[in-house]
């Protein structure tokens, strides 16, 4: 249309709008949305088998590396939702400054996904750095959680 | 079943009679059981990156399942240095399950052994449905062990 100025959506409303579409109660669904990357994961699991290998043969190590660092985050997520389902560590994994911190993290996993299916992956950027942090932030996540559970007993 | 096979039976039954001092001693200490154990992630992410022929979507889904493996065993390794666990693993059985777990996994070790080189589709579905089977049993037993932390009992 003439003259109409088509705003594109940011990376936090595609977020907003594509991923967490279901939400209704703000807190507790953008918690279950940030604690359970496993949904990224097996999107991001869906676009590495999917996409064409020709892109990928350059950099095939970089994917490989990063497929099993994702599958670490997965692991470390998962034992946090166990902690988060049993109700040991709730009131932590609830605290404002720690929401915020499974939000991001969430969205930057859902975020690599994105880049991944529309091929948007930066020349020397290296996935398998980027999923290491990630790993890593869950880790430490997982960490505080099980202390903070540990000293609620 | 033929002699040669009735042999064989008898050849595994023996080996595991003779193991049974070797599985007692590691599941009465959970520490040893994680170092006995700690390579063998590794030791099939190595057999899967030499080898020759398998598709590269199968390579990733079976690395993404390692990596959630490490990830899982970590956390347990970690609540256990932590003395997070509050005897849990004193059990015996609770070691052992866990053993039980890590020997599933060598499994894909076999299969991948026994193909030689080079994993078809069929084959490298089993490695990664074996890989699956591990990790959902580490995640059970996280939450028998989480349960166990908060209940303060026994109960499975």
């Amino acid at each position: 249309m003439a003259g109409a100025v088509i705003k594109e959506k940011t990376k936090q409303e595609i977020f907003w709008t594509d991923f967490v579409r279901y939400h209704v109660d703000a807190n507790s669904y953008l918690f279950s949305a940030a604690a359970e990357p496993w949904q990224v994961v097996i999107r991001l699991k869906g676009s590495l088998t999917d996409t064409s290998m020709n892109m990928f043969n350059d950099r095939l190590e970089d994917y490989l590396e990063a497929a099993y660092l994702l599958g670490e985050a997965a692991g470390f997520s998962e034992a946090l939702r166990l902690l988060y389902e049993l109700g040991l560590a709730k009131d932590y994994l609830e605290r404002p400054k720690v929401l915020a911190r499974l939000q991001k993290l969430a969205f930057e996993l859902y975020w690599l996904t994105l880049r991944l299916d529309r091929t948007k992956i930066r020349r020397n950027e290296s996935l398998a750095q980027k999923t290491a942090g990630l790993a890593y932030a869950f880790y430490r996540l997982f960490e505080k959680a099980l202390k903070a559970a540990k000293a609620k007993r | 079943m033929s002699g040669q096979e009735s042999l064989e039976v008898r050849a595994s039954g023996a080996d595991l009679e003779a193991l049974k001092g070797l599985i007692d001693f590691l599941s009465g200490d959970f520490y040893d059981s994680l170092q006995a154990t700690k390579d063998i992630p590794s030791a099939v992410l190595r057999k899967v990156m030499d080898l020759d022929r398998i598709a590269e979507a199968d390579r990733r889904v079976i690395y993404l399942e390692l990596g959630a493996i490490f990830g899982l065993r970590a956390a347990l390794e970690w609540a256990y240095s932590e003395g997070a666990t509050y005897g849990y693993f004193s059990q015996k059985e609770h070691v052992k399950d866990f053993l039980r777990l890590m020997s599933k996994a060598t499994e894909a070790l076999e299969v991948i052994n026994e193909n030689d080189g080079s994993l078809d589709e069929a084959a490298a579905r089993r490695v990664y449905m074996i890989l699956q089977d591990v990790e959902l049993g580490l995640q059970s037993l996280i939450i028998s062990l989480l349960r166990y932390a908060h209940n303060g009992s026994g109960s499975r």
